[in-house]
């Protein structure tokens, strides 16, 4: 599927390599989403850009392309479960159609967080039920996460191509 | 009505949103609670008063309030995420493991025991007293100290570092209170109550009783408050005027679960924020959060690095 890579201009969402694709599912939300062809990729781009102008957000743009990246972004930032990634428009023979790839350190700590939680119930033995029980708890948050947020985004994504998103929420309370 | 002779100032804006039910059920909800936990730990017979029975209404209170935070919700702005639920489980997970060993061995409990032991304390008055009396006088005694603590962290560089991660948070919520560098969490758990030789009953009644009163004092959840509870209790309204953006307005409201000890000592203010945190509200990463009391260590040892590695001019 796709993967980011160099800088906007020249960035591609292009596949990764079997061995790595194996591994960096577990932080990397992947997706594509049919465009109306009315739409210029300018247009597609101009509606997007509105979810990266938020605090922590950096972003660049080429003409089907944009690359993001967060840093400690706000929780209310409807994207903030996400700290880099790219979206690109890429035309085929069925017409166009948006491709993202987007990365979460988020999802790759819940998925390693009971690691550290079993490690703490074998070395602290006061701690063994409460270990096993947050190793349990984190094994649960990090399927939630990954089944709920590429579900989200690309919710969010929809919506705001067609032009119903409310971002009244992300812009935090005023 | 008495209540209302009580001066709270500007609390009391927010109001419950709903048919008849739903505002009946949130203006007696904390009362009530409050009330059930009172009787059960004072009624309970002793094969079901116990700490792991405590400890699972304590779970259980916990997620009735992030559900709470669905029915109620206070402010859109301070929605739970999926983020925001896996930051805040991992510090409650921290909490429970970490910081609860090093509280077990290093803690007040085992420093009182030691002094105890060493001058020959024995206070068995202490457990004559009447069952609410000694709950009370414990909790008194934890949040009379936890006063002064909270206090001495907004006031002292030192402490206010070890404090300050837990001001990052953007937004309130039920668990949010867990989120901090485990040294704060470690020191703002100390206390000397364990000097009084109370029941143990009364110890479980003081801690559910607390649960009662502070579980709220994070919580994204809309209450009809009565007057009477906000003028004694610190809630939500108090605690989030305390998280506010600028700094000079977090000096107030520092009791953990009495509101009417900041009255006596002039530092109680009776206001609310919904906008939260520090640096104009930037969220700190856990990384972040774990170092930032050794930040000041970590920029002296880099200069003297950075000094240390500069070239000699050639004379």
């Amino acid at each position: 599927m796709a993967r980011p890579d160099g800088d906007a201009g020249t960035r591609r969402v292009t596949g990764p390599s079997s061995r790595m694709r194996l591994i960096d599912w577990i932080w990397h939300v992947r997706g594509s989403l049919p465009l109306d062809p009315s739409q210029s990729h300018d247009d597609v781009l101009n509606k997007l850009d509105v979810l990266f102008r938020e605090k922590g957000t950096s972003r660049e743009r080429s003409n089907n392309t944009l690359v993001f990246h967060k840093k400690d972004p706000l929780s209310q930032d409807k994207m903030a479960t996400f700290d880099s990634g790219c979206l690109q428009i890429v035309d085929g023979s069925s017409g166009s159609e948006l491709r993202y790839d987007l990365r979460s350190r988020a999802l790759l700590f819940c998925f390693l967080a009971p690691l550290l939680f079993l490690a703490i119930a074998g070395i602290i033995e006061s701690s063994r039920i409460q270990g096993y029980v947050f190793a349990a708890l984190f094994v649960v948050l990090y399927v939630g996460g990954r089944l709920l947020e590429p579900w989200l985004v690309r919710s969010l994504f929809r919506k705001s191509l067609s032009g119903s998103c409310d971002n009244r929420v992300s812009q935090g309370p005023v | 009505m008495a209540g209302a002779a009580l001066n709270i100032g500007n609390l009391g804006k927010i109001e419950v949103e709903g048919g008849p039910v739903k505002q009946f059920i949130f203006t007696h909800f904390q009362p009530a609670v409050l009330l059930a936990m009172i009787l059960f730990w004072s009624l309970a017979p002793d094969s079901i008063a116990k700490a792991s029975v405590a400890v699972g209404i304590g779970i259980a209170f916990k997620v009735i309030c992030l559900g709470l935070e669905w029915v109620s919700e206070r402010h859109a702005s301070w929605r739970l995420t999926w983020k925001e639920l896996a930051t805040d489980v991992f510090y409650v997970a921290i909490s429970y493991t970490l910081v609860k060993f090093a509280a077990k061995h290093i803690g007040s409990k085992p420093a009182v025991d030691a002094i105890k032991h060493y001058f020959d304390i024995h206070t068995p008055w202490a457990a004559h007293m009447p069952l609410l009396l000694q709950a009370l006088l414990l909790m008194l005694i934890f949040d009379f100290g936890q006063y002064w603590m909270h206090r001495a962290m907004h006031n002292w560089y030192p402490l206010w570092l070890t404090h300050a991660p837990h001001h990052y948070i953007t937004q309130m919520n039920a668990l949010k209170g867990a989120i901090g560098n485990p040294i704060e969490i470690f020191l703002i758990g100390l206390g000397i109550g364990g000097f009084f030789d109370f029941l143990p009953r009364a110890a479980l009644l003081a801690g559910a009783v607390s649960m009662a009163i502070g579980a709220y004092t994070h919580a994204n959840i809309r209450f009809n408050t009565p007057r009477w509870w906000l003028y004694l209790f610190n809630t939500i309204e108090h605690h989030s005027l305390h998280h506010s953006q600028d700094y000079e307005s977090t000096r107030c409201n520092y009791a953990g679960t009495f509101i009417f000890i900041d009255r006596i000592f002039g530092t109680c203010v009776d206001d609310e924020s919904e906008l939260v945190g520090q640096e104009g509200g930037r969220r700190m990463s856990i990384r972040e959060q774990m170092l930032y009391p050794f930040l000041p260590l970590i920029d002296k040892f880099q200069t003297w690095r950075d000094r240390t590695a500069m070239p000699v001019p050639a004379e």
